[in-house]
């Protein structure tokens, strides 16, 4: 069948559009990540894993700072997750066809997207201030907050994939839903709600602006979380902004590191979770 | 009856798990509860904590441009200009191309390839945006001071309507830069929704437009992109939601200046940079409160953009689950 | 007994309701409607089911034979729109009464349902998974009664080496013999039966089918089936469903040879449905 010229070229032009967006779009990830390894990689030194940050114009490590960061991701993930668990629950569970979990559902999407830097205000307003002093329990409290709202929805979407005929097999046993959730639905849903926090973990790793002012930064070692502590992604917003070309080689480093934690993580879990459809 | 009635009174029922069933009830609406609570919690405290400003300053703090932290005077025209120019700037940049990638993944692509690519586009959105931050600072902005803006600024400048746009020193870090930059972080997010959306598109419907002869551009623009139309527009919500929110990658590009310029090339600022700039710098109660009442306008726009985001997102998968 | 026909008696000949051959009835179903919402699933439902023998229950689908089910062991109560009113009676208390407790209910009446729905654990853990609720027994006991009821459900020799092993893992007849077996080992008296051998292969279906004969000594049994031959082996009375009702519910025998309503000919002789 014969068409049109004109429509023939804005078929071919659809056709260019859509391969050079996507052309674009792998563009700036190539050389976002190209440069990050580049630079990362010509930082990469022993000392540092095993040496502080340094003052300016001295050499050292982000050993202060890898600790730190894993801490308050440890604690966040601690706190978030049975909260960001308990809630998901109710929405597929006892509360599915409520009201109040329509609404939290739909309130639960605003904070998945709800700007962090905000939720840093607010750890300050409400932890930070009455302290008097910033803290490593505010940042992972902080962390807590960005990880609840996605543990909720994966949790939610977790139970509610799996087929309404397995609740109806447990409660037909005579279970009551507690025991159904808990022994059936949560071991059937278990590698779907975890592969979301995995990625959830991803997420706060390289939350920055949260972090500002509530955990802020600790140039030295310290393990005491009622007092400022050391992360990694403060560390490379303070190194990057400075004008000393030390401390920029060790933001470069420590992008570097955080960079190839948040992929291979984000990687892996999908590979893991493709592995698990098949 | 049946033969095990006999022993059927003798059988102990160990416990009747009522009780049980109520306490985890209690407690997983509680955490959803908390959700709720948690939302409301962070808007009273930043209307609490910002209550200063908006008594000093009353309207003026969003209609007025100064912002002088020695005189105590806070306007926080600029940066919500810096954050609505800036993020205007990224959808201009993120719709188009998201259509495109979600266009391509659906029609285009050869089969094999198509989830790889998909994932390559989510890992945007998962490259934390201190990298994006860092990578604009030091790469990106030296890229446009030396090649884009020289050229836009002798190829624009001088118009009459656009000039003012593009006016100025090429020195890389200012509005352009952030917006692309952002541009390019909300790309996943529009395009994943993009393209859920196009592949739902019913397929009689585009083969029928296909049989009666359509080109691939008019089953897009005559079939998918009507009947997908609310989703987009709610795809381009949610990633508005996104870019008038994203701090860091700003913060980085962005130059932290308080001064109102029409040219897209000049360092300007926005809300959530201001805050991160600013806020443990503040050393009077008045300073800090300003920045804190800058945090609820944020919040208070955000929360409205998403909502619509979300009411729009969810018309689209009602009907999607009727036409299943 | 006398009342029971006499309820009856009022709605259609004695005959319909009470098959004659049973001699005490398990399931006293009178007056049940069901709703989905609005819509009317099951109208004016009555009959009782005899104790220890095998009842059918066959239609068309849509008929209302699930939802039959479905209203026996309450199992519908998941689900906010749905609703039942009337009376199931069962050892003289009227199981839709909201003071019967669930888990009472169901202990009493198993449930297997169309598609075999292991748990994600193990064999064992599946047998264990209600019994251990129900009763607190030494664990030597449990081991028995596992075993038990894994014989019963002529499954043990098959799983006997692998008790430890996912369930996921057995095939789909074993899957739903394994369902059977977890579903007896807390002792019902009735099991409900809900087309539970459409997803199963002739061979499957052949076993589940001896093991439903061989059960029938010991359980009130229920099932639903789009199957007629499969009702005309196993079961001694079927009952016939068309829209929501009850048409006729006899002998299976003379349901399939001489059948009183002229619906329930044509749907035996494949004219609808």
């Amino acid at each position: 069948m014969a068409i049109p010229a004109r429509r023939r070229i804005a078929d071919v032009v659809a056709f260019v559009f859509a391969t050079a967006a996507t052309v674009f779009g792998l563009f700036w990830l190539a050389w976002i990540l190209w440069i990050t390894f580049r630079e990362g990689a010509a930082a990469l030194t022993p000392s540092l894993f095993t040496q502080m940050t340094p003052p300016p114009g001295s050499s050292g490590g982000i050993l202060n700072a890898l600790y730190g960061s894993a801490v308050m991701i440890l604690l966040g993930v601690l706190i978030g997750t049975p909260i960001g668990v308990a809630a998901g629950t109710y929405l597929a569970e006892h509360g599915r066809y409520t009201r109040i979990a329509a609404a939290v559902s739909f309130i639960n999407d605003i904070l998945l997207s709800a700007p962090s830097i905000v939720i840093g205000l607010f750890i300050y307003e409400l932890v930070v201030r009455n302290a008097g002093h910033f803290s490593g329990f505010a940042g992972a409290l902080s962390l807590a907050i960005i990880l609840l709202p996605i543990v909720v929805r994966t949790t939610q979407e977790s139970l509610l994939l799996i087929p309404d005929t397995m609740r109806e097999a447990g409660f037909a046993l005579g279970m009551p839903r507690w025991r159904v959730t808990r022994q059936i639905l949560y071991k059937a849903a278990m590698s779907a709600i975890l592969t979301g926090i995995l990625l959830g973990i991803a997420r706060i790793a390289g939350e920055t602006a949260p972090l500002l002012f509530t955990a802020l930064n600790n140039q030295f070692w310290s393990a005491n979380l009622n007092a400022p502590l050391a992360n990694l992604p403060v560390v490379i917003f303070q190194y990057a902004m400075s004008p000393y070309d030390e401390w920029h080689t060790l933001a470069w480093a420590g992008a570097f590191v955080l960079t190839a934690f948040v992929l291979l993580l984000n990687i892996l879990v999908r590979l893991i979770a493709r592995k698990g459809k098949q | 009856m049946s033969a095990s009635a006999a022993s059927l009174d003798q059988r102990p029922i160990v416990k009747s798990g009522a009780s049980a069933d109520r306490t985890f009830q209690l407690i997983t609406a509680g955490a959803a509860w908390f959700v709720l609570i948690l939302l409301a919690g962070i808007a009273a405290s930043m209307a609490w904590g910002g209550r200063l400003a908006f008594k000093t300053f009353g309207w003026r703090f969003v209609t007025s441009p100064d912002w002088d932290a020695v005189g105590g005077h806070f306007g926080a025209l600029v940066p919500i200009y810096g954050t609505l120019v800036t993020s205007a700037i990224a959808l201009l940049i993120a719709v188009p191309v998201s259509i495109g990638i979600a266009l391509f993944l659906t029609d285009i692509a050869p089969r094999w390839t198509r989830g790889p690519i998909a994932i390559a586009i989510e890992l945007l959105a998962a490259i934390p945006s201190i990298i994006y931050g860092m990578w604009g600072l030091f790469v990106f902005a030296p890229f446009m001071a030396a090649h884009v803006e020289p050229w836009l600024s002798d190829h624009l400048g001088g118009n009459a309507i656009v000039g003012p746009l593009f006016s100025g020193p090429p020195i890389g870090i200012g509005m352009l830069t952030a917006g692309i930059v952002l541009g390019i972080m909300v790309i996943p997010f529009i395009a994943a929704v993009a393209r859920e959306v196009f592949s739902a598109v019913p397929a009689p419907l585009r083969e029928s437009a296909v049989a009666l002869g359509s080109t691939r551009w008019e089953v897009l623009r005559s079939v998918t992109l009507p009947y997908t139309r609310s989703a987009m527009i709610g795809a381009i919500f949610l990633g508005l939601g996104r870019a008038l929110g994203e701090t860091m990658a700003v913060t980085f590009v962005l130059g932290n200046a308080h001064d109102l310029s029409a040219s897209l090339l000049m360092p300007s600022n926005s809300i959530a940079a201001a805050i991160a700039n600013e806020f443990t710098e503040a050393d009077t109660d008045l300073y800090r409160s300003s920045l804190i009442a800058l945090g609820f306008l944020l919040f208070v726009v955000t929360f409205i953009v998403l909502s619509i985001a979300k009411l729009l997102l969810m018309r689209i998968n009602k009907q999607m689950g009727r036409t299943h | 007994m006398m009342n029971d026909t006499a309820t009856a008696l009022r709605i259609m000949p004695a005959e319909f309701s009470t098959p004659p051959t049973s001699t005490s009835i398990a399931i006293d179903i009178r007056d049940l409607d069901f709703y989905y919402g609005k819509a009317l699933a099951l109208k004016d439902v009555t009959m009782a089911v005899p104790a220890n023998s095998v009842t059918a229950i066959i239609g068309p689908s849509g008929c209302g034979k699930s939802t039959l089910l479905r209203a026996i062991n309450r199992i519908y109560e998941l689900y906010p729109d749905q609703y039942a009113a009337g009376s199931i009676e069962i050892d003289g208390r009227n199981v839709l009464d909201r003071r019967y407790a669930l888990s009472e209910l169901r202990r009493l009446v198993g449930m297997v349902f169309q598609k075999p729905t292991p748990f994600p654990s193990s064999i064992r853990a599946n047998v264990a998974f209600a019994l251990s609720y129900y009763e607190r027994l030494p664990k030597s006991e449990v081991n028995d009664r596992i075993e038990d009821a894994l014989r019963q459900a002529a499954l043990w020799d098959e799983v006997k080496d692998k008790l430890n092993q996912s369930a996921l893992g057995l095939s789909g007849g074993q899957q739903q013999r394994l369902c059977i077996a977890r579903t007896i080992a807390v002792r019902p008296e009735i099991l409900l039966l809900d087309e539970a051998t459409s997803a199963l292969d002739p061979i499957s279906t052949a076993k589940i089918e001896e093991l439903i004969h061989e059960l029938r000594e010991r359980f009130t049994i229920v099932i639903v089936t789009h199957n007629m031959q499969q009702a005309a082996r196993v079961s001694q009375s079927t009952a016939f469903f068309h829209l929501g009702e009850l048409i006729e519910f006899g002998n299976t025998s003379e349901i399939f040879t001489n059948p009183r309503e002229q619906r329930t000919r044509d749907y035996i002789t494949g004219r609808f449905g």
